[in-house]
């Protein structure tokens, strides 16, 4: 999706595996970018041109490419969408056919004008039913492909009133309110999240955000190095790109989770892995220790502890770190195959098989 | 010899006298906190002002009186940050207090105070879980404040109270069971060891078959409670009330499969940030907007949601003195 949030951040050239073609069976990364910014502009894309749409010559082909798509392509194995066009992007409706598309390009034709006028009337943002409704059916179409999300920063470089006045949604509250439901539906509808309301506050709101949804090139570059990071890990990537026998590495929690102790295996090698199931418990150092810090604020005696969880299915062959080792983060765990049959191999820069983390203690 | 070499040798012999008593007393004993109270009043009646972590305090004969209150935890702290910029903006005396901590801050134990249960049912409780002496107090809603442990400042009036939801969004309570009275016996136990707070497996026993574990409250309740708060703090003693939001991501974290993540303490911040603009509109309070603040300045530098970085604080208490000029209560303000 050409988003501005988006196009600045995968429009970058993918670090490591993702953007070398020939680096250990990953074969590099195309993206390709589709124009409307709404999700249900998009969506109405899929139904196709209704039939008896007739426009003025001079818009014909700009309502023609309104109905072209990657959504379908069979290529495509990863489709990336945004929420930062919810947020304030209107859209014209066909009244007749309910045809949804983004703003008309200018013309200079009477008749285009006049067509437009008559025949098509300007909506504003969407209802967050529209966009969940939306949401629902990308990734309906999606099927077996991966979908990732972008959720959108909830600052506005313009500062609100101190009381909140009546009848008046905040852009920072209509952007909370998309991001609460795009977490609601993330676990139902097996969405990956890059959270760009907190990558954007890491490197500071005030500078990286520069309007609704847009956001500055170092903000960008924060974004594109964790969504291409979580890309890796997703298994419909994974399984375009990587090869058979995948690494079981290990996960960070946050920035600060640089290495930590594995407490327990739930699984013994070899085993057959399933989505979802507990693989091996981890603890992660103090507060203190994971900010660097010789002391700290309240909490600092926490260690954190997480279970390591399979989100994808597979084969373990074989544990290269047993409980009780000192690991560091991003280290091999584990040798993962896709199936029983393939023969384990060297892992050194295996595509990660994809997992996630569920906190136990903090 | 020069004024400069004198207060040098002053400080010098200051740090040696300090180091001696913590090497006989320990850190924090109770001479060196009356030693400290004392050098503070001589200071705060010459007219310079108090600075700690939880208060601010300057005399200045010639004005009214200022009080500014806050309840809530950790998060309310940046509030004395504001006080060296409320002072210039108020010919008065002033004095900002953060008092309390996130356990007894939780918007039902406040609410809670204005019917407080009886001491002959509380007692035992507070004294087997170490409770401040005014845990079941209506605090908040007396005229006027002091500060617990700084002799000799008097009493100021709450012209401004402060109030944070941050304890509502974390903090898990607990019911009696008998007398139905509600507690957070605070610390960190309620995610590590008890033991720390309840000193052995007796007490441990005790306390589970004396309380019910109620949960986090919900924010549609949480709201209810600030409504009440509110207005009684309005009707009794006619104060500005200012309210806290709370950052809603968490810094750090970096998962993107929230599939696993099992922690929606994100979307639940969303939910109360959402909640209190509602509110706002509806009482027209000030929010002062900590969520926006903080993400402002950038949040790569805070441990949690709530423990800020001193550039957040500077914006933090920036605004807070803007919102008060901006309501009258002192002079100047950058504005907007």
């Amino acid at each position: 999706m050409a988003t501005p949030d988006v196009a600045g951040s995968l429009g970058r050239q993918a670090p490591g595996p993702l953007g070398d073609g020939d680096s250990d069976g990953w074969g590099g990364l195309t993206v390709r970018f589709e124009s409307p910014g709404r999700l249900d502009v998009l969506a109405r894309r899929l139904g196709g041109r209704p039939p008896h749409l007739e426009v003025p010559e001079e818009l014909s082909g700009w309502v023609a490419s309104q109905f072209e798509t990657h959504l379908d392509d069979p290529e495509v194995c990863l489709i990336v969408l945004s929420l930062s066009a919810e947020l304030t992007t209107p859209a014209w409706r066909h009244t007749a056919t309910g045809v949804l598309w983004p703003a008309p390009p200018e013309t200079g034709s009477w008749e285009a004008r006049r067509w437009l006028e008559d025949s098509c009337r300007e909506e504003g943002p969407p209802s967050l039913e529209a966009t969940e409704a939306a949401l629902r059916e990308i990734v309906g179409a999606a099927g077996s492909r991966g979908v990732m999300v972008y959720n959108v920063s909830t600052y506005d470089p313009v500062a609100p009133e101190w009381v909140q006045r009546p009848g008046v949604e905040t852009i920072s509250e209509r952007a909370n309110r998309l991001d609460i439901l795009l977490d609601r539906l993330a676990g139902e509808l097996d969405l990956t999240v890059v959270d760009v309301d907190r990558i954007v506050a890491e490197v500071g709101a005030g500078e990286g955000v520069v309007g609704a949804g847009v956001y500055s090139p170092p903000a960008g570059a924060a974004i594109a190095q964790e969504a291409f990071e979580a890309m890796r890990y997703m298994p419909a990537v994974a399984a375009r790109f990587a090869g058979e026998v995948l690494r079981l590495a290990v996960p960070g929690y946050d920035r600060r989770t640089v290495w930590g102790e594995i407490l327990t295996w739930h699984v013994t090698a070899p085993v057959a892995l399933a989505k979802g199931q507990k693989l091996f418990d981890l603890r992660f150092g103090n507060l203190h220790h994971r900010l660097g810090a010789p002391r700290g604020p309240g909490g600092s005696h926490r260690a954190l502890t997480v279970s390591v969880v399979a989100a994808g299915d597979g084969y373990l062959h074989e544990i290269t770190a047993p409980a009780g080792t000192a690991v560091e983060v991003g280290s091999t765990a584990g040798v993962v195959t896709r199936s029983p049959e393939v023969p384990p191999g060297p892992v050194g820069a295996a595509a990660g098989f994809p997992v996630g983390v569920a906190v136990l203690t903090r | 010899m020069s004024e400069q070499h004198s207060k040098g040798g002053i400080s010098r012999l200051r740090q040696r006298a300090k180091s001696a008593m913590r090497t006989r007393l320990g850190r924090g004993s109770a001479l060196e906190k009356s030693v400290r109270s004392a050098r503070n009043i001589v200071k705060y009646h010459a007219g310079a002002p108090i600075s700690r972590r939880d208060f601010y305090a300057v005399r200045n004969g010639g004005g009214s009186r200022l009080g500014v209150f806050g309840l809530g935890g950790c998060d309310l702290n940046t509030l004395t940050k504001a006080g060296p910029a409320l002072a210039r903006a108020h010919p008065g005396s002033l004095c900002v207090v953060s008092t309390g901590k996130a356990a007894q801050s939780h918007s039902s134990l406040v609410v809670q105070t204005l019917d407080p249960p009886s001491p002959d049912v509380t007692g035992e409780v507070a004294e087997r879980l170490s409770l401040h002496p005014d845990y079941f107090s209506p605090r908040l809603f007396e005229p006027t404040f002091a500060i617990d442990h700084q002799a000799g400042v008097g009493l100021y009036p709450k012209s401004v109270v402060v109030l944070s939801v941050s304890a509502d969004t974390a903090r898990t309570l607990y019911r009696h069971r008998e007398h139905g009275f509600l507690v957070d016996p605070g610390g960190w136990w309620l995610t590590t060891d008890l033991s720390a707070v309840l000193q052995g497996q007796s007490a441990a026993k005790w306390f589970t078959s004396t309380f019910e574990k109620v949960g986090r409250i919900p924010v549609e309740n949480s709201m209810r409670n600030l409504e009440t708060i509110i207005t009684a703090v309005r009707r009794r003693l006619g104060s500005l009330v200012v309210v806290f939001n709370v950052l809603t991501v968490d810094p750090g974290v970096t998962a993107t499969d929230y599939k696993f993540a099992n922690s929606p303490n994100r979307t639940r911040r969303r939910e109360f940030v959402l909640a209190l603009g509602d509110l706002s509109r509806q009482m027209e309070f000030p929010i002062l907007d900590v969520d926006r603040l903080a993400k402002q300045e950038g949040i790569s530098g805070q441990a949690d949601f709530v423990h800020y970085t001193n550039a957040q604080k500077r914006a933090i208490a920036a605004d807070f003195v803007d919102i008060l000029a901006h309501h009258r209560v002192v002079g100047g303000g950058a504005g907007r």
